[in-house]
C-alpha cells in the first residue's frame, strides 16, 4: 500500500507539496504555473482509505478550475471550439464532466499522467491561440468544401482577379448563378474584411458588372467601423459559415430567378 | 499596430465609469463555476470595457473579479485587472493561499502579436492584497 503523496513526492524528486483543501482533496504545490504566475489548480481526489493499492487508481483533478480560468477571456461557444477542445481531452485522454477535468492514475504512472494533465491544463487554458490558429485554416477549409461540393451548379472559381493589373484584390471565390459574376469573399478578420472592402469600392470605380457577398467567420469579432463600411460597400453578407451552408442554396437560386 | 503604456492602463482603471448592461441579480451556475458579467463604459469619453465575476462552486474561496478594456479601433481587449481569492500559490509565493491581485504592463500587452481577437490576459505583476473590496475603488 502506497501513500500517493509520497509517490508523488518521490517521482518529482521532492518538488511537491500538498495542501488539503477540503477532507479527501488534497491541493498539489508543484512548480506548474499558467503564462500569468498563478499556479496550476491540481488536485488529487483520495481514495477513501487514502492509499493506493495497487491496480486501484488516484483521480487528478481540477475541479473546474480550468474551464473557470478559461472563461475570464474565451467562452467555448461555437461547435468549431467545441470540436478543438474536445480534440485536447482526447489527444491527452483527460475526461470532462460538468465542467470538471480529469483522468485517473495508478501508482506507476502517477507523475507521468500528472504531467500530461498539466500540459492539457495549459493548452485548454490557451484554447484562444488554437482557435487562431487552427480555426482560421478550418473556417476557409470548411468553406471551400462546401462549395466544391454543393454549390457546383455555379460554377465555382477560386482566386479570381477581376481586374487584371491589380494582382493586390483577389476575390476568394466566383459564382456564376445568373451570368453576372458573384464575388464571394471569405471574411475570417479585420485585415480580410478591409481587403474585401477596398476591393469591391475599386471594382465599383472601374464599373465592373458583378454582386459581391462576404461570408464571416464570426461577424462579432470585427470592429463596428469595419464591419460597417464593409456593409456599405458589399452587396450581401453572411454572418457565419453555418449560415452560409444553410442559406446560399435558395439564396443562388434566386439570384438565378432574376435573369 | 497600436503601443500602450502604463499610464494608460492606470488612467482606464481609474477613470469613472458607469454600468450599461447590469449583471444579473445571480450569478449562473455553469458545470462548476458561478459567472456574472457586466458591460461598464467611461464616463466622459465612451471608453468600453466588461467586468467579469466568477467563483467555484465548490471552493468559494477561488474567485476572480476581472476588468477588461476593449480598445474598439482593434478587435481584442485587455485585461487590465483581476482580483483573485486565495486559490493557492503563485510563482512569488508558491506556498501560500493569498488574495492577491494581477494588473497587465505595458510591456506585456505590447510584446504579444495585436492580431485578430487577441485577448490579453494580466501577465506577470502580482500584488498580494489583504482583502479584495477595493477592487470598486481602484476602477471607480
Amino acid at each position: 500500500m502506497m501513500n500517493p503523496v509520497e509517490i508523488l513526492r518521490e517521482q518529482f524528486n521532492s518538488h511537491v507539496a500538498v495542501r488539503e483543501k477540503r477532507p479527501g482533496i488534497l491541493q498539489l504545490v508543484v512548480p506548474l504555473f499558467h503564462e500569468d504566475g498563478d499556479m496550476m489548480d491540481i488536485f488529487l481526489d483520495l481514495p477513501k482509505k487514502g492509499e493506493i493499492d495497487v491496480p486501484e487508481s488516484v483521480r487528478i483533478s481540477d475541479h473546474g478550475l480550468t474551464m473557470m480560468r478559461l472563461s475570464y477571456s474565451f467562452d467555448i461557444d461555437t461547435p468549431n471550439k467545441a470540436r478543438i477542445f474536445r480534440r485536447i481531452l482526447a489527444e491527452n485522454d483527460v475526461t470532462e464532466e460538468a465542467g470538471e477535468l480529469f483522468v485517473e492514475a495508478t501508482a506507476e504512472t502517477l507523475y507521468a499522467t500528472l504531467l500530461q494533465f498539466s500540459q492539457a491544463v495549459s493548452k485548454i487554458c490557451n484554447l484562444r491561440y488554437f482557435k487562431r490558429e487552427l480555426l482560421s485554416s478550418l473556417f476557409e477549409e470548411r468553406l471551400a468544401e462546401f462549395i466544391q461540393d454543393s454549390l457546383k451548379r455555379f460554377h465555382p472559381t477560386q482566386d479570381v482577379f477581376p481586374i487584371p493589373d491589380r494582382d493586390d484584390l483577389a476575390v476568394d471565390w466566383q459564382l456564376s448563378p445568373n451570368g453576372l459574376p458573384l464575388y464571394l469573399f471569405a471574411i475570417r478578420d479585420v485585415n480580410r474584411a478591409r481587403l474585401a472592402t477596398i476591393s469591391c469600392l475599386e471594382f465599383q470605380r472601374k464599373d465592373l458588372k458583378f454582386k459581391s457577398i462576404a461570408v464571416h467567420e464570426d461577424l462579432d469579432k470585427l470592429p463596428r467601423k469595419d464591419l460597417n463600411r464593409l456593409t456599405n460597400a458589399c452587396d450581401k453578407q453572411f454572418t457565419s459559415l453555418d449560415e452560409f451552408q444553410g442559406l446560399a442554396i435558395s439564396y443562388l437560386k434566386r439570384e438565378a430567378a432574376e435573369i | 499596430m497600436r503601443k500602450f503604456t502604463n499610464q494608460e492602463f492606470a488612467n482606464l482603471t481609474a477613470i469613472h465609469k458607469r454600468v450599461i448592461e447590469p449583471p444579473r441579480k445571480e450569478m449562473r451556475l455553469i458545470g462548476k463555476m458561478k459567472r456574472n458579467e457586466m458591460k461598464l463604459e467611461s464616463v466622459d469619453d465612451g471608453h468600453s470595457f466588461h467586468c467579469f465575476m466568477r467563483q467555484s462552486e465548490e471552493f468559494q474561496e477561488n474567485f476572480s473579479i476581472g476588468l477588461v478594456y476593449h480598445p474598439g479601433e482593434e478587435p481584442g481587449s485587455i485585461q487590465l485587472l483581476r482580483f483573485n481569492g486565495q486559490h493557492g500559490g503563485e510563482r512569488s509565493h508558491p506556498h501560500h493561499s493569498i488574495f492577491h491581485i494581477h494588473t497587465s504592463t505595458a510591456d506585456d500587452i505590447n510584446a504579444e502579436s495585436w492580431s485578430r481577437d487577441i485577448s490579453k490576459r494580466p501577465q506577470r505583476m502580482v500584488r498580494i492584497s489583504k482583502r479584495s473590496p477595493i477592487f470598486w475603488t481602484l476602477s471607480s
